[in-house]
């Protein structure tokens, strides 16, 4: 008896059953020969074993490629899906955005009143904000790839703070929330960087922090970042450097809302996460914000990171990024701020008395119209007699047209002077004129004239002059 | 509806005289001060500037018919024109009345008469398309929303 084996494994076994009476009889080396020829047959069989192995290992592999292939080819179907979505929705968003900004800035062109022409200003703003966010949000490729490369440009960092409050305090004051905003004494003014996408991080996280607020406060602080508190235990890879043209600004928002648990932080910022707590931070249905956030912070050589000491106990949200300081001769390109602003001081002058001499029927039935329109009591003469029979001490405003031939404005004023040099209460003396010249300036100054404006007058401008001119009783703008 | 389409005509008509240099800033002055008190404000304005403009043109077109041009009363008539058409904002006349100012300095009686005849154009022209922008605008009817309310 031998068993046919090759290696470990019995595949067969060969009995002879040998008769001690049979008529053969079996030589030793007879018997070898069998036991070698079962070896072989043993081989054979392991050999046959093997190939049908590996056979069905072919197959099966087979079957795996044509699986994966299938697979590669839906995952393509996939991506192209979501490309072509993405290209539709893209267009899908952009033609009723054009819509409404394009709309909007024609409305702007047409005649408003002044609470209107406010409102279509927010709608303006917002519309563009939105739509820089939807070509940031549909461009998800070129965020993917870090391709996204920021807008750098001088612009007013206050601004950008007291924009986001004007956005958002309509929905704040719906839901009864109150928000701060603090902007730190040494904070800059102008800054450089990206004023765009720096306006939708602030947004973002401030429009988080009312979004997750039933009640309460919503404090938002800006300051400038010193070292100490630039390095973090929170970000301890972040190693930011300050340097002479460079700040670093720091930005809490805290919240007194639903908080987060601290366990859910780290996924808040991945897109598309889906969070297992039904108030999950992450603005709008889809995930995007705080990761956009984190691109443009990452982008701006920051960090971004969110605190909460667990549910319903509000949360604060942190960011730093790295902005510019703009130089010296920068300064100069910056809009000018005008050295009276309008709408300073006073804004209402009714029944200011005052007197307008002109003798020209046109140019004082304009003078006259814009003054009535600041609330003014106006009387008008048209020559230098009626102006000295007309004026009395109730006139707290005499406006002399001094561009007339003929008639000498000066003089008139020294005649105006004389007459109420005893008087207590003196009109105040103010030349119109369409000539500019320092001598025009001086001359009046000489006789006393208390300020002296140039025509064409806009309202508001003859508002701030009205202002500055009761506040300090003279005024001579730079001719 | 009608009404909106007459306006939206008024608003390409007024565009079109900044556009096309007729009215300069000072005519969206003279719109701001546009009010409930003072509804037709610029009408009265225009009205006022054509009225007192018409004697000025009379006695400029007198002048000119002396031999020799007294050129100082011509530039006190002509200043007096300037002026009331800064007023309105009539840019091209206001252009108009420099030029003559320019040639009364001068002494250039041929330059004076050619460039009245050109401001009297001007003046017509811009009159005319006044007029019409006026009776279009009682057509279209009040715009509550164009008046601004009293400060």
């Amino acid at each position: 008896m031998t068993g046919l084996s090759s290696h470990t494994k019995c595949y067969a076994l060969m009995v002879l059953m040998l008769p001690s009476d049979s008529a053969r009889q079996w030589h030793v080396h007879e018997l070898e020969l069998v036991e070698v020829v079962a070896d072989q047959v043993a081989v054979a069989l392991s050999h046959a074993a093997i190939l049908e192995e590996s056979m069905r290992a072919r197959d099966l592999l087979m079957e795996q490629n044509v699986a994966l292939d299938l697979a590669r080819r839906e995952a393509e179907t996939a991506i192209r899906a979501r490309n072509d979505f993405l290209a539709v929705m893209n267009h899908e968003m952009r033609t009723p955005m054009h819509a409404i900004i394009a709309l909007s800035s024609l409305l702007q062109e047409t005649e408003l009143t002044p609470e209107q022409r406010l409102m279509v200003e927010t709608i303006l703003k917002s519309s563009n904000l939105l739509a820089t966010l939807i070509n940031d949000v549909l461009d998800l490729s070129k965020l993917e790839d870090g391709s996204l490369q920021l807008d750098i440009g001088t612009f007013n960092l206050h601004s950008v703070f007291k924009e986001v409050l004007n956005l958002i305090k309509p929905v704040a004051s719906v839901k009864k929330l109150s928000i701060t905003l603090n902007l730190a004494q040494d904070l800059p003014v102008y800054a450089v960087g990206d004023e765009k996408r720096l306006m939708q991080t602030v947004l973002n996280v401030v429009g988080n922090a009312v979004k997750f607020s039933k009640e309460g406060s919503i404090s938002i602080i800006a300051f400038v970042a010193k070292s100490e508190s630039l390095r973090d235990s929170r970000a301890p890879d972040f190693f930011p450097m300050p340097s002479d043209n460079h700040f670093y600004l720091r930005v809490q928002v805290k919240d007194s809302g639903s908080g987060i648990n601290p366990q859910e932080i780290p996924k808040l910022f991945t897109k598309f996460s889906q969070s297992q707590s039904s108030a999950t931070r992450n603005s709008g249905g889809n995930g995007l914000g705080l990761a956009i956030c984190k691109r443009f912070v990452n982008l701006m050589e920051g960090h971004i990171w969110l605190e909460s000491d667990g549910l319903a106990k509000g949360c604060t949200a942190t960011f730093i990024v790295k902005l510019g300081i703009p130089e010296r001769s920068n300064e100069s390109k910056l809009p000018f701020t005008p050295k009276v602003p309008a709408n300073h001081g006073q804004t209402n002058f009714s029944g200011l008395k005052v007197l307008v001499m002109d003798d020209n029927g046109v140019s004082r039935m304009v003078t006259k119209g814009l003054l009535e329109h600041l609330g003014c009591d106006v009387s008008t003469v048209s020559s230098s007699e009626e102006c000295l029979h007309g004026v009395s001490h109730e006139h707290q405003v005499v406006f002399l047209d001094v561009c007339m031939p003929g008639i000498d404005g000066f003089d008139l004023a020294v005649t105006i002077r004389e007459k109420f040099a005893k008087r207590h209460e003196k009109p105040l003396i103010v030349a119109l004129t369409g000539n500019t010249d320092k001598v025009t300036k001086e001359n009046c100054m000489r006789v006393g004239i208390n300020g002296v404006i140039q025509k064409p007058i806009s309202v508001d401008k003859m508002r701030s002059i009205l202002s500055e001119l009761l506040e300090h009783r003279v005024l001579y703008e730079a001719l | 509806m009608e009404r909106n389409q007459m306006r939206r005509q008024l608003a390409l008509m007024r565009q079109s005289f900044f556009d096309q240099g007729f009215l300069d800033e000072q005519f969206i002055q003279l719109e701001e001060l546009q009010d409930d008190a003072n509804p037709n404000f610029v009408e009265e304005v225009v009205t006022l500037y054509y009225r007192d403009s018409s004697r000025l043109i009379l006695n400029i077109d007198q002048a000119l018919e002396r031999n020799p041009l007294d050129f100082n009363k011509l530039d006190n008539y002509m200043h007096q024109f300037k002026g009331s058409s800064t007023s309105i904002g009539a840019k091209k006349v206001k252009a108009e009345c420099t030029q003559f100012r320019e040639y009364c300095k001068a002494g250039n009686s041929e330059g004076c008469m050619r460039t009245f005849q050109q401001l009297k154009k001007e003046y017509a022209i811009l009159k005319r398309k006044l007029e019409a922008y006026f009776q279009q605008a009682r057509q279209a009817g009040p715009l509550e929303t164009a008046c601004r309310s009293r400060n």
